[in-house]
């Protein structure tokens, strides 16, 4: 078949360094006990600040150092990830869904319910994101399951005008027409008709979302409202490593590094979906027939 | 009532109005999309209605298939008024009319296998056990003149003539006593439109099919319907048997119509009728003739007064106060 | 003798895709008299609107390219000329009147505005003068009330209209040739009449040229001197326009006339072409024509016809056409 033909193709194309990164990833916060040379809260004094290896003072047995309290650096960001995936898919898949309900029902219904929606949208936009976070954890306390939920009502919004730009576009099409002259129901149409033309561009948008929901999550720990010690999170070692910059830079660097490799995955990987999702099904709904790059003559 | 006639339409009007702001809007203005609308469809039949764009012809097709209220009048499906109809009754209509319309790429949900597309008002209105609904689809691929192997296969596999037939393949399935026909041939190229026309004039042989065939292109209109409507500007102008209406057309816009669509022969003299002048906002031409800002006959009373639907001959019936048989 | 104004010779255009090359345009060759209009008929895939791009080098780059022929203008062929010699031609002496306006007109820029840009970059008229000479030229394409229209924009304007001020830009340019293609397809068939006239008054006033790209035979029947039929990239048969019409000879031709719905057959069955449009990434080693063909033979299946000549100004490329 011509479509697993194209498929394949596209599959050549694709960027190994990013899926290796969220390969490697899951990987780490999957096996996080079995990868990590040290338990990861483990403190030892006399440790204390060894810089990484390959730095005079430093040592095989911690690869990448140590923090004040002697804790493995490397271990640390091994549990981490599992913090950061945890959040991450929890808070996408929360967003995500509260996000796609209502975009499919503002995209889909319009009038009035869409106009208010959308200014709800609007407002909730108008506010920065931080300040939302902290009157949340304020008045719920800090924890990852707060978190998740913090990030999970900040961030439907992108979710929700996304979907509904999709749905709005998808609605014109003459098959949801005929559904509904074919007498099916509101549901039906919604999730056979609109929704499987709309899904596309929320798995791209999700794996976009996971590296911001990470960044998200250590900006609120960094600022003390997210995890609380002793659990590992890359925000708080970024927050624990600030102090030591000048002289100990690899507490804040190596966690620092870890976050921009995930978001750089997640981008590549997410810019690559879109790619091979997006144009087939453009031109399958537009009228592409066929061919790829036939000029209409 | 009379049993030949599957559906009648009383005096239709269907008017938009233009609003303005979001959360308190206020209506600005009214946009006449049909206008006083009166005919009907014998069973068995096909009334094709014609008109140039913004005629209100696909807008008249939206309120027979009941996706739109009309804002007065009535649309009765073999006698009954369809504005009427409670959930049930509207559940029932939606099996007994269905639809084909212009665009090939945009009629079927890419996302399904066109087995499922075809089968779908059948799962809909519970017809039939799955595998009784595959082996009507089956018949059904045949039936359009493509192979039955196909179900499994998606819409993007295939070329614009073929999804028509696939889209009529659906319509069919739930064996419908009225057909609305929006623009179906219109995106197809010039050779395979004449496949489609022979399918739709065959099928509706065979399963005694009523259609209304809504186009732009009279040629086409010709060939396929029995009555023909002329719509202008939201109103009907002439309706007449087909070959009344294309021998002698009494409207001038039906007469400029018709000379206006060029005639494949290079040694036959053609004089179109160039009508001079624009489509205006119906709106200003209220209070007379809607058609007289471009009408190559008007005369005094075309200003003051609107001609109304007139019986001129038998079954010819014409809106223009100078027409005569 | 008429004088050729456009010589198309063995012209071939090609779409290098993921899914393969598509031969859009593959050896096609005609020319273009003075003062008369030739028409390119032919549906989906059969390489008209590329042909014109090509002539004007416009193909769609990096996937599209002239990969061989020639086209001679004055005495210059076009194909080697860059994009930079190009636009001394373009919107000079060769403009293009597309089928969609909305695409050429700036969304942005009022109508005035737009063709004043054209009757100034054309005409070298300025300042007052200027604004005297827009008004007159919109005048030629009788847009009514064109003095209280002039600064409206181009959504103010129905499609029509807009194929008229395309018109109007192509008539301040002067040029000598003109390519339409397909302009009148999306509009209203008492429109087209319109369009149509004005179009052939024009061509008469100044005795332009005209390349009319359509796929309705009831226009080319109307309004062309000479005809061209293209059928996936080639000229199947080419022919004054009342030889193409009463003695055609190919098989694909006979088909679509045999399949227009006359305003007096009705009801009867139209005699179709079976089968598809072509597909160009999967084109058969013979004829493309012979899967649909009624008269094919095993040579038709296997070897491309060569293009014969059945009269000086008719020929035909075809195996077949002298046992149909």
């Amino acid at each position: 078949m011509q479509k697993s033909h194209q498929i394949f193709k596209k599959l050549k194309g694709a960027p190994l360094w990013g899926l290796a990164i969220l390969f490697l990833l899951i990987i780490s916060a999957m096996f996080a006990e079995l990868i990590a040379p040290h338990n990861p809260i483990d403190q030892d004094i006399t440790q204390a600040l060894r810089p990484p290896f390959w730095i005079e003072g430093g040592s095989l047995k911690h690869i990448l150092g140590t923090d004040e309290l002697g804790r493995d650096i490397l271990s640390r960001i091994i549990f981490g990830a599992r913090i950061s995936l945890v959040l991450g898919f929890i808070a996408v898949a929360l967003s995500g869904f509260i996000g796609t309900g209502i975009g499919l029902t503002s995209g889909y219904f319009g009038g009035r319910v869409d106009s208010v929606i959308m200014r709800v949208v609007d407002i909730q936009l108008s506010m920065p994101y931080i300040l939302i976070a902290l009157a949340l954890i304020g008045a719920l306390g800090p924890s990852l399951r707060n978190i998740i939920i913090v990030i999970g009502i900040t961030s439907w919004v992108d979710y929700g005008r996304i979907v509904r730009g999709e749905v709005l576009s998808v609605k014109e099409n003459d098959f949801v027409k005929l559904a509904k002259i074919a007498g099916c129901s509101t549901v039906r149409i919604l999730s056979k008709h609109i929704f499987p033309n709309v899904v596309n561009s929320l798995i791209v948008l999700a794996t976009l979302m996971l590296g911001r929901v990470i960044i998200f999550e250590s900006a609120l720990s960094f600022l003390g409202l997210g995890v609380q010690p002793p659990t590992p999170s890359w925000g708080i070692m970024l927050a624990d490593g600030r102090q030591y910059l000048t002289y100990a830079w690899w507490l804040a660097t190596f966690p620092g590094v870890a976050i921009m490799l995930v978001v750089l995955g997640t981008n590549l990987v997410g810019d690559w979906l879109r790619d091979l999702l997006d144009p087939r099904q453009r031109t399958a709904l537009k009228g592409g027939g066929n061919l790829l790059w036939k000029k209409k003559s | 009532m009379n049993t030949q006639l599957i559906l009648e339409v009383k005096d239709l009007k269907k008017y938009f109005s233009i609003q303005k702001g979001t959360l308190f809007s206020k209506e600005i203005g009214v946009v006449k999309a049909i206008d006083g609308l009166t005919f009907h469809i014998d069973k068995g039949g096909t009334l094709g209605l014609a008109g140039e764009s913004g005629c209100g012809k696909s807008t008249t097709g939206m309120a027979i298939l009941k996706l739109l209220e009309p804002t007065s009048g009535e649309v009765l499906f073999e006698g009954e008024n369809i504005g009427h109809f409670d959930r049930k009754e509207t559940f029932i209509y939606r099996r007994d009319v269905q639809a084909v319309f212009q665009n090939p790429y945009a009629s079927l949900n890419p996302r399904m296998r066109i087995g499922e597309i075809i089968e779908e008002p059948m799962v809909v209105h519970k017809i039939l056990n799955p595998m009784g609904r595959l082996n009507r689809v089956r018949e059904l691929l045949e039936v359009v003149g493509m192979n039955p192997d196909y179900l499994e296969r998606f819409p993007h596999e295939f070329s614009g003539g073929q999804r028509q037939r696939i889209g009529i393949a659906r319509a069919l399935s739930v064996n419908p006593k009225l057909l609305v026909l929006d623009e179906p041939v219109s995106a197809l190229d010039v050779s395979i439109r004449a496949q489609i026309l022979n399918l739709l004039m065959d099928l509706q042989r065979e399963f005694g099919l009523t259609y209304l065939f809504i186009s732009h292109d009279l040629s086409v209109v010709e060939h396929i319907s029995d009555v023909v409507a002329v719509m202008y500007l939201g109103k009907l102008v002439e309706i007449a048997n087909c070959r009344d209406l294309y021998h002698l057309p009494l409207h001038p816009y039906t007469q400029a119509l018709l000379s206006a669509i060029p005639i494949p022969d290079p040694e036959l003299p053609q004089e179109a009728i160039v009508l001079e002048g624009e489509i205006v906002d119906p709106a200003s031409l209220e209070g007379g003739c809607l058609f007289r800002n471009r009408c190559p006959k008007i005369k005094e009373k075309c200003n003051e007064e609107e001609p109304i639907l007139k019986e001129i001959k038998k079954g010819h019936s014409v809106a223009c106060h100078f027409a005569s048989g | 003798m008429e004088e050729k104004i456009l010589e198309i010779k063995d012209l071939k255009t090609y779409f290098f895709t993921n899914a393969g090359v598509i031969r859009a345009v593959d050896g096609v060759s005609f020319s273009l008299h003075k003062g008369k209009t030739l028409g390119i008929v032919g549906e989906s895939g059969s390489g008209k609107s590329v042909t014109a791009l090509s002539i004007l080098g416009l193909v769609p780059r990096p996937a599209g390219e002239i990969v061989g022929g020639e086209i001679w203008y004055r005495g210059e062929d076009l194909v080697k000329k860059s994009n930079r010699e190009m636009r001394n031609f373009r919107g000079k002496k060769i403009f293009m009147i597309p089928q969609d306006p909305m695409t050429s007109l700036n969304p942005v820029f009022s109508i005035g505005d737009q063709i004043g840009e054209a009757i100034k970059q054309h005409q070298g008229i300025k300042g007052d003068g200027l604004k005297s000479k827009i008004i007159e030229m919109l005048k030629l394409v009788r847009i009514a009330m064109i003095e209280k229209r002039v600064n409206s924009y181009p959504h103010q304007f129905s499609g029509g209209m807009k194929q008229r001020v395309m018109i109007s830009m192509a008539l301040s340019c002067q040029p000598e040739i003109l390519i339409a293609d397909e302009p009148t397809t999306a509009l209203d068939v008492t429109i087209q009449a319109q369009i149509l006239k004005l179009m052939m008054e024009i061509r008469q006033k100044y005795n332009s040229s005209i390349i009319f790209i359509t796929h309705d035979l009831g226009i080319i029947a109307k309004i062309c001197n000479d005809v061209v039929v293209m059928y996936a990239g080639r000229i199947v048969e080419k022919a004054d326009v009342v030889t193409l019409f009463k003695r055609h000879r190919h098989p694909y031709t006979k088909g679509l006339i045999n399949s227009i719905p006359l305003l007096s057959r009705r009801k009867e069955r139209l005699l179709t072409i079976k089968g598809q449009p072509p597909n160009l990434l999967d084109l058969p080693d013979g004829c493309p024509f012979e899967p649909r063909c009624d008269y094919a033979d095993k040579k038709c299946a296997d070897h491309y016809p060569p293009t014969e000549l059945v009269t000086d100004h008719h020929t035909i490329c075809c195996w077949r056409w002298r046992e149909i």
